[in-house]
C-alpha cells in the first residue's frame, strides 16, 4: 500500500488573505466520509501555489497570547479566552497558517506516512505527484483505520479478539 | 644589506604587520557585529581563531596570561550565576513576585508600572538584566491585557529600569563584571561607589514615570478586580526547591559582600553557589541545567577577550591610551568625563561588551603611563584612577538605554513585545530611552565631579 492508495481528494483550498472566520466556515462546510467536518485545509495563493496549511490547532494557537505559558496561564481571568478570541478576529489565514508544509510522495509506503505523522505530530499529510503538485491528502484517521482493520481481523461476534 | 640589518627590518615588518592584522581583525569583526549580518558569537570566535592562527597571540598567552588572555573570572562568574538562575527559574518565584507586586499596586496601572520598575531594578542588580526582563516581561504582558492597557510603556520602562538597576552592583551588568575583574575591585566597592547614585537615579526615574504616564494610563475598576482575583501562591511550583534556592542565593549574596575580606574572587563565590544548588537540587540530569547556560554569550566573551588581547599585545591599545591622554592633556577629571560620555554614546550604538573589553586595557595602560613606578592594586586602584573606572562603568551601563540595541535587555523586551503583537519601533524606544540615558548620565557626571573631585 502506498500513500496514493489511502489518500482522499482535496475539495477546497483556503487563501492567505482570508479572514479567520471565513476559514472556519469553509472547514465547517466540508464533511469527511465519516460525516464530521474536516479539521485542516491547505492554503493556496493567487498563483495556485500551495503556501501553507491551516488546522484547528493553528486557530487555537492564534487565540492564545504568545507570552502565556503553563506557569502563567493559571493567572487568566474569567472570559479571557473570549477576549483573546475577539482580538484574533482581525488576523488572516496567512498570519497563522503553518508555512513549512511537510508533504509526501504519492508512491511513498504507508510506513513512511505513519512514521512522519507520529514523529512530526501531524494529523494530515498532503500527497504530491512526481511534479510536486498536490494531488490529495492522507489523514491520520485513515491510516489508523488501516491498522485497526489488521488488528481486529480475528474479531469474534461478542466483540472480543 | 647586511644580514643583521635585514633581520631587523624583517622583525619590524613582522611587528608592523602584526599591529595592522590585530586591529584589522578587531575592527572588521566589530563592523560585522554591528551590521548583524553574521551572529556576533560566530564573528567573535572566528576573529579569535584568526588571532591565534596568525600568531598575533600564542595559544599559551590567550589561555593563560592575565594581560592578553581570556578573563576566566568573568567567564565563570557568568556561568555560575546562569546555573543558579536556571535552577531557580522553574520554582515560580519570579511569577510570584510579579503577581504579588501587581496586587500591591491594587491593579492601578501607574502604581504597577512604578512597582515593576523598582522590582526590575532590584532584581537586575542581583541577577543579570536579561534574566530579569525575560522573567518579568511575560507577566507584564498578561497584566496589561488584564487591565486592557498598552503594554509597550510598561515594557520599555522595565528595560530602562533593568539597565539602571544593573549599574548598582558588581554582578548587575557585564561591564561591571569585566571592570571589577580587571581593576580587582570587590562587590562592596561597587555598592559603596555606584549603588547610592543608582538609588538617586531610580528616584528621579520614578518621578519621571509618574509625570509622563500618571494621567495617560487609565483602566476600569472591574478590570482591576481581575488582578486582585489572582492568587500569587499558585505560582509556586516547587516550595522545597524554592527554599533551597533562596538559601543558596542568600549564601551567594553574603559571599559577594564578604569576598573582598576573605580574598575570594567573585567567580569562586558564584561557582560555589552553582555547585551547591546543583547538589541540593538532587538532579540526576545536570545536562539540561548546563545546556541552558547562555553559551552564545559565554563564547562571545571568550572570542572578544582574545581579539582584544591581540590588540593589547601589538601595542594598539597602548597607542589609543596615549592619544586619549594627549587629548585631555593628562587632566584626569576631563579624562573621566570624556570616558563617561563617550562610553554612554558608544554603548548605545555598539554592544557595550566589546566596548568595555577594549576600554579596560586602555585605562590600565593609561595608568601605567601616569604612574610607571606602581604596579598591582596600587596601580589599578590608584585614588586618581578610581573615578575613571566608575565613569566607565556608569557610562557603559547607562548608555545601554540609548537605543533598542544598546543592551541585551532591550533586545529581549522588543523581541517579546513583537511576538505578542506589539511592535516597538526603533524610534519609539529611542523616544523613551535617550532622554533617560541623558538624564542618568548627567546625574552620574555631577556625582563623579562632586564625590571624587570637589569633596575628595
Amino acid at each position: 500500500m502506498k500513500a496514493r492508495d489511502v489518500m482522499s481528494p482535496i475539495e477546497d483550498y483556503l487563501a492567505p488573505d482570508m479572514p479567520i472566520c471565513e476559514a472556519v466556515i469553509r472547514m465547517r462546510n466540508i464533511k469527511r466520509h465519516h460525516g464530521l467536518p474536516i479539521k485542516g485545509m491547505p492554503v493556496k495563493n493567487e498563483k495556485g501555489k500551495v503556501v501553507g496549511i491551516l488546522s484547528i490547532k493553528d486557530i487555537m494557537r492564534a487565540v492564545i497570547p504568545s507570552y502565556l505559558s503553563p506557569d502563567l496561564s493559571m493567572f487568566s481571568w474569567e472570559h479571557m479566552l473570549e477576549q483573546m478570541t475577539d482580538r484574533a478576529k482581525d488576523k488572516v489565514v496567512g498570519d497563522i497558517m503553518v508555512q513549512d508544509v511537510i508533504t509526501i510522495d504519492g508512491d511513498a509506503p504507508l510506513m513512511v506516512c505513519a512514521d512522519l505523522m507520529i514523529k512530526k505530530g501531524l494529523q494530515r499529510l498532503p500527497v504530491t505527484d512526481e511534479n510536486g503538485t498536490i494531488i490529495g491528502m492522507v489523514y491520520m484517521r485513515d491510516i489508523y483505520n488501516f491498522i485497526a482493520d489488521i488488528l481486529t481481523k480475528g474479531e469474534k461476534a461478542n466483540g472480543t479478539c | 644589506m647586511a644580514p643583521v640589518e635585514s633581520a631587523q627590518a624583517a622583525q619590524t615588518l613582522v611587528m608592523d604587520s602584526g599591529f595592522y592584522i590585530a586591529c584589522g581583525i578587531f575592527f572588521i569583526a566589530l563592523a560585522i557585529i554591528i551590521s548583524e549580518k553574521i551572529h556576533k558569537t560566530v564573528v567573535a570566535l572566528f576573529g579569535a581563531s584568526l588571532v591565534l592562527v596568525l600568531k598575533i597571540l600564542e595559544q599559551q598567552e590567550a589561555f593563560h596570561l592575565e594581560e592578553f588572555g581570556v578573563d576566566w573570572n568573568v567567564i565563570f562568574l557568568l556561568i555560575g550565576m546562569m546555573i543558579i538562575i536556571n535552577l531557580m527559574r522553574p520554582t515560580g518565584l519570579f511569577e510570584y513576585i510579579a503577581i504579588r507586586s501587581a496586587k500591591l499596586g491594587k491593579g492601578e496601572p501607574i502604581r504597577i508600572m512604578v512597582i515593576f520598575a523598582v522590582i526590575t531594578a532590584i532584581l537586575s542588580a542581583l541577577l543579570d538584566n536579561v534574566t530579569t526582563v525575560l522573567l518579568l516581561a511575560p507577566v507584564t504582558l498578561l497584566i496589561a491585557d488584564a487591565l486592557e492597557v498598552d503594554p509597550i510603556p510598561f515594557l520599555i520602562v522595565e528595560a530602562l529600569a533593568s539597565n539602571i538597576g544593573g549599574t548598582a552592583t558588581l554582578i548587575g551588568d557585564p561591564p561591571n563584571i569585566m571592570i571589577a575583574s580587571k581593576a580587582k575591585l570587590n562587590f562592596m566597592d561597587f555598592i559603596v561607589n555606584l549603588a547610592p547614585i543608582v538609588i538617586v537615579m531610580m528616584v528621579v526615574f520614578v518621578v519621571i514615570i509618574k509625570v509622563v504616564f500618571g494621567k495617560r494610563l487609565k483602566t476600569r475598576d472591574e478590570l482591576k478586580e481581575r488582578i486582585m482575583m489572582m492568587d500569587e501562591r499558585e505560582a509556586i511550583k516547587d516550595p522545597v526547591m524554592l527554599t533551597k534556592s533562596l538559601v543558596v542565593l542568600g549564601i551567594v549574596l553574603i559571599g559577594f559582600v564578604l569576598h573582598g575580606v576573605f580574598h575570594y574572587e567573585p567567580a569562586t563565590v558564584a561557582l560555589f553557589g552553582a555547585g551547591l544548588l546543583l547538589l541540593l537540587s538532587g538532579t540526576r540530569e545536570p545536562h539540561h541545567v548546563l545546556a541552558e547556560v547562555e553559551w552564545t554569550v559565554i563564547f562571545f566573551f571568550i572570542g572578544l577577550f582574545i581579539m582584544v588581547g591581540g590588540m593589547v599585545k601589538v601595542g594598539a591599545i597602548g597607542l589609543m591610551s596615549q592619544k586619549m591622554l594627549a587629548l585631555t592633556q593628562g587632566n584626569l577629571f576631563a579624562t573621566s568625563m570624556v570616558i563617561m560620555w563617550f562610553s554612554a554614546i558608544a554603548s548605545a550604538v555598539v554592544d557595550n561588551i566589546p566596548y568595555v573589553a577594549t576600554m579596560n586595557p586602555l585605562v590600565i595602560d593609561m595608568a601605567r603611563e601616569m604612574w610607571p613606578e606602581l604596579s598591582g592594586k596600587d596601580l589599578l586602584q590608584h585614588a586618581d584612577l578610581m573615578p575613571i573606572w566608575w565613569s566607565l562603568a556608569l557610562g557603559a551601563c547607562l548608555g545601554g538605554n540609548g537605543s533598542p540595541i544598546g543592551a541585551s535587555a532591550n533586545v529581549i523586551v522588543v523581541g517579546m513585545a513583537e511576538k505578542a503583537g506589539h511592535r516597538i519601533s526603533f524610534m519609539k524606544f529611542v523616544a523613551y530611552g535617550v532622554p533617560i540615558m541623558f538624564i542618568t548620565v548627567f546625574i552620574s557626571m555631577v556625582y563623579v565631579w562632586l564625590r571624587y573631585y570637589v569633596f575628595a
